[in-house]
């Protein structure tokens, strides 16, 4: 018997995603790191905030619609960001051991409502932006430097991208 | 993929939105957000079809950008908005 090797199932109780306790707490360390950047103030440019609260006028003529716009939307995408992380934060708290006919090894398991898995794919994507802007990441299908010192970041972004694409293909784009 | 009853509403207002219609929103390329992603929150915040929705993919990976949808002002900041809310980098300018 094979291990499973897609992370995510849809069943009728909801959708199964399945987590080695490795990857879980390094899953809940990571959205805890971009919860406390992007909740943090800035002091002065950081490129992993501009990155996840873009402008929305390029035209700099447009400096006073930018700024009124700002004011509003900013702390709406900050606070939905943030319920975005926590709620898959919480997700991970309910990993427990899958049922044997699973296959899934000594991966946990944890069954999530559509609104849950909604959370997983755009806190997935904001790990993604943030690890990505870290890593300085400007070409698609850029691979790794063996010598870069931020191999393991860059191990985690690439763990990401895996999971993020399971995701879509096994329940969005089914 | 069916559309939601909540993404029509939306694409109503949007069509309400260009019968005066100077502002258009831009989707620029990036080098993080997967293809498919793009096209799965294209879907969902516009109801558009898979097909149009990949067509606007394309033309973002290929030609760098691609306007999204267009409408009034206050539209399409609600939309700028929502973009950034699933990771996308959006703008909106004066259609030309």
């Amino acid at each position: 018997m094979s291990m499973r090797t897609n992370r995510f199932s849809v069943t009728l109780e909801g959708i199964e995603a399945y987590l080695f306790d490795q990857e879980a707490k390094i899953f809940a360390d990571i959205a805890g790191d971009l919860r406390a950047i992007i909740e943090t103030p800035a002091l002065g440019e950081d490129p992993v905030r501009e990155r996840l609260f873009p402008r929305a006028y390029l035209d700099p003529t447009e400096e006073t619609a930018e700024m009124t716009w700002a004011a509003f939307a900013h702390p709406e995408l900050l606070e939905s960001r943030v319920a975005t992380l926590e709620m898959l934060v919480n997700t991970l708290k309910r990993l427990e051991p899958a049922p044997a006919e699973n296959d899934a090894g000594e991966m946990k398991l944890v069954v999530l409502s559509p609104e849950e898995t909604e959370s997983w794919l755009k806190g997935l994507n904001d790990l993604r932006l943030a690890l990505g802007t870290r890593l300085n990441i400007t070409e698609e299908g850029q691979k790794g430097d063996s010598l870069d010192p931020h191999i393991q970041l860059r191990e985690i972004y690439d763990w990401l991208t895996f999971l993020q694409q399971d995701l879509l293909e096994q329940v969005y784009l089914s | 993929m069916t559309e939601s009853p909540d993404t029509l509403v939306e694409q109503d207002l949007d069509l309400d939105g260009m019968l005066d219609t100077p502002w258009v929103v831009i989707v620029w390329n990036d080098p993080v957000n997967l293809m498919s992603y793009v096209v799965h929150v294209l879907q969902k915040l516009f109801g558009y079809s898979k097909e149009k929705a990949t067509e606007l993919m394309m033309q973002v990976h290929e030609e760098g950008k691609a306007a999204v949808v267009s409408g009034r002002r206050d539209a399409c900041e609600t939309d700028v908005s929502r973009l950034h809310a699933h990771g996308l980098w959006a703008t909106m300018q004066k259609d030309s």
